[in-house]
């Protein structure tokens, strides 16, 4: 199997089988753009990806490496929020800072599983709070000044009375 | 941080209903969700009251509304947010007026799909009495029962219907009425508005009863649906008299020769053979009133079908669903009308396109008889791949019946191309050998998937263990070193109900297998890799068969694991199917017949 190098933003090599390293579509059309089908000498360097993100990606690339193609029609996918893998959800059991930093990467690197699981993930964690417990939970500022309040008070009521 | 598009992800993994409330979160939000309002295409409005079933693979399209109706300004109120709406589905809304399909169109421009289940108020047009309509306080339906509704509101009228009809005209490619209550009147609007369809699904509607506007139907039609609807008590299905499935329209009209897809309902008619008229069409299904209990009506049923199946040969899926019904029907009118045309006799010709066949039935009586058609189509169609036989196993007082076991022998005997088997509901304890012997007779098994109602009692098990505070993870550490098929740590999502159906199917993939199963409102996907049998059924087939050994200690662990429990006992015989089943679409023979020979001795 062939082998590139990667290179964390923290400049961590790592040496990945050519087809992991091809599940991300960035790397993949960085390695057809420039013609890399193997090792070179030269790391790829993954910029905005450190060596702590890179490696959570590569292990979980690397345990779906076989996993059939996420269809790119967004429309083909099924569209449900409770089917996260349970080696997944294990996977994902991480510090918030990090679960954000996975989606932050996995969307730099353009890994649709990793990016979608990660979100149903975080999208769970939302569901069921109040909208003040959900600032707590992911220390969002509430910007609304008093007026906007109001106005959006109203314009959700039917969604809150129901 | 966050960055705005990592959140309209995680915000785009939210419900549409659910999503709205968080508006008030902070600004980022209320744009980013209004964002993804405006971009919606597909929504479900789905009235939690409603005994219709939740569709979980649309979940994110769902949109839950916790009454049966919604007020007009309600409605309003949803609908302004998403103006790009292509695809609507409304599920067991019972409260309908005009208002809402005026400003259903006046707001959403753009559907393509509009589909209403169990929307009852929707059709049964009222024959008003007196000029004043908002004054009514008793309202009529089109058979003078009373119609009066608690909640002022009326169903829909020609204003509603002809305002559908006028805004959508052009535009719709798929109308989906299925189970509204819709008359005759509704069928000649449908026929005469709606000129670019190419799928239409009436099916459930009893009150429509004549079909000859549909000789008018568009040419673009590829999909249809109809019929009145079936029902288990017979008494409710005096509509059947009134109804004969409408072949000679469906052959005579020029939409005829495009029709793809054509679900069929009523009492079986002689006619069907003429749907060998229908030079394109591939996807047959057929659900029928069956007088199972009346022997001479019962075989003029399976003639009539057997002679469609062997006529009908551009066919490459046939769907039968039977609902058997009592003989409070009057049968002397039946054996006329069954018998109204002369049957040729059935040869076993070759149906030479059919790759897809699944029967299904909710009479356990007639489980026994049915292998008449499953010997037909198994033996007349060289190229089926699929097959499915799904069946009610329990009466009312729970006696359990037993599918006849000359069906596994027919699988045995013509089954070695099928690719896929479902058995739904037809498994129980003593047919376990059989059907091991049967998914050994198939080499080509890829997909084998088993609706059980034993399953019922292993998720009830599993779902007492965890409510009894016992960590899941305990439950798979007792079946090391090989571990245990389930990750059971994913049945904490059951949302149990003894009445739910489990449903179970085990799908080959590369390196590992999935394990799916469904309660009643839910699915759940089990994925087996590493730990699961999958892997370790691999390993076993790559290391032949001294592993036997192994095999064994799988099986044994599972007892260990559940033995002491006397329901578990039904899991284990579960598991020992799946264990079968698995090492069949793997492939490792020996080990499959060795553990068989091992598993017959546990038995006795």
């Amino acid at each position: 199997m062939p082998i590139i190098k990667l290179l964390s933003s923290d400049e961590e090599p790592f040496e990945v089988d050519v087809d992991i390293a091809r599940m991300s579509i960035t790397l993949r059309t960085m390695l057809d753009d420039l013609g890399i089908e193997e090792d070179d000498g030269e790391p790829i360097p993954v910029q905005n990806v450190n060596s702590s993100i890179l490696r959570k990606v590569i292990q979980w690339c690397t345990y779906h490496k076989n996993d059939p193609p996420t269809p790119d029609d967004d429309e083909q996918r099924e569209k449900r929020t409770d089917d996260i893998p349970s080696w997944d959800a294990d996977f994902l059991k991480v510090d918030q800072g990090t679960l954000f930093e996975i989606i932050l990467a996995a969307n730099y690197l353009d890994i649709k599983g990793l990016l979608d699981v990660t979100c149903k993930t975080v999208a769970n964690m939302i569901r069921g709070k109040t909208p003040e417990e959900i600032r707590k939970t992911f220390n969002i500022k509430n910007d609304f000044t008093p007026q906007e309040e109001e106005q959006i008070r109203r314009e959700n009521e039917w969604c809150e009375e129901k | 941080m966050m960055n705005v598009d990592c959140w309209l992800l995680v915000l785009k993994n939210i419900p549409p209903g659910e999503r709205f409330q968080y508006r008030t979160v902070n600004r980022q939000w209320r744009d980013l969700i209004d964002y993804l309002a405006l971009s919606q295409r597909c929504l479900q409005l789905y009235s939690t009251q409603s005994d219709q079933e939740r569709d979980r693979s649309n979940e994110l399209n769902l949109f839950e509304w916790p009454h049966l109706n919604i007020s007009y300004s309600e409605f309003v109120r949803i609908f302004r947010q998403y103006p790009k709406l292509r695809q609507l589905s409304f599920v067991g809304f019972t409260h309908w007026n005009d208002h809402h399909l005026i400003r259903l169109t006046e707001l959403c421009h753009s559907i393509e799909k509009l589909a209403f289940y169990s929307c009852s108020h929707l059709g049964m047009i009222f024959s008003f009495y007196g000029s004043n309509i908002g004054n009514l306080t008793k309202q009529y339906d089109s058979t003078g029962d009373n119609y009066f509704n608690d909640f002022g509101f009326q169903n829909v009228t020609q204003v509603g219907w002809q305002n559908l009809a006028l805004s959508y005209g052009d535009s719709l490619k798929t109308l989906i009425l299925e189970d509204c209550d819709l008359e005759n009147y509704h069928l000649g609007l449908i026929v005469q508005s709606f000129q670019n369809l190419t799928h239409l699904n009436i099916a459930n509607n009893s009150e429509i009863t004549n079909f000859s506007p549909l000789t008018k139907l568009t040419k673009t039609i590829e999909v249809l649906k109809l019929g009145p609807k079936l029902s288990v008590n017979s008494r409710k299905n005096r509509a059947l008299y009134n109804h004969e499935m409408p072949i000679d329209e469906l052959v005579k009209s020029e939409f005829g020769q495009n029709i793809r897809q054509l679900q069929l309902q009523g009492c079986l008619t002689p006619k069907l053979i003429q749907l060998q008229q229908l030079g394109r069409l591939e996807h047959l299904i057929v659900k029928y009133a069956s007088f199972s209990n009346v022997e001479d009506v019962f075989n003029m049923e399976m003639a009539i079908l057997t002679n469609m199946a062997a006529k009908v040969k551009q066919l490459q899926q046939l769907d039968l669903y039977q609902i058997n019904q009592s003989s409070s029907i009057d049968l002397h009118w039946l054996r006329q009308r069954l018998t109204s045309i002369s049957m040729p006799p059935v040869h076993k010709s070759s149906n030479t396109n059919l790759h897809s066949f699944t029967l299904y039935t909710i009479d356990p009586f007639v489980v026994v008889e049915q292998f008449r058609m499953v010997d037909f189509i198994l033996s007349s169609s060289p190229l089926l791949q699929s097959f499915g036989l799904s069946c009610s196993t329990t009466d009312s007082n729970s006696m359990h019946y037993n599918l006849n076991q000359t069906i596994f022998v027919l699988l045995q005997k013509y089954g070695n191309k099928l690719r896929k088997l479902t058995l739904e509901n037809i498994i129980s304890f003593g047919l376990y050998p059989n059907l091991v012997r049967t998914l050994l007779a198939m080499p080509n098994l890829v997909t084998f998937e088993m609706e059980d109602r034993e399953m019922l009692n292993f998720l009830q098990c599993m779902d007492h263990q965890l409510n009894d505070k016992k960590n899941p993870h305990d439950l798979i550490n007792v079946a090391k070193p090989l571990e245990l098929i389930f990750s059971v740590s994913d049945l904490n999502r059951i949302e149990w109900n003894r009445r739910q159906i489990g449903r179970l199917s085990l799908d080959n993939m590369k390196r590992y297998a999935n394990v799916q199963y469904s309660t009643r409102h839910n699915d759940h996907d089990l994925r087996m890799v590493d730990t699961s049998l999958g892997d370790s059924l691999a390993d076993l087939y790559s290391s032949h068969e001294n592993d036997l050994s192994d095999l064994c200690q799988l099986i044994d662990s599972s007892y260990d694991l559940i033995g002491h429990c006397v329901d578990f006992v039904t899991v284990c015989t579960n598991y020992l199917t799946l264990t079968m089943a698995c090492a069949v679409i793997l492939r490792p023979t020996n080990i499959v017949r060795n553990a068989y020979h091992w598993f017959s001795n546990q038995m006795h």
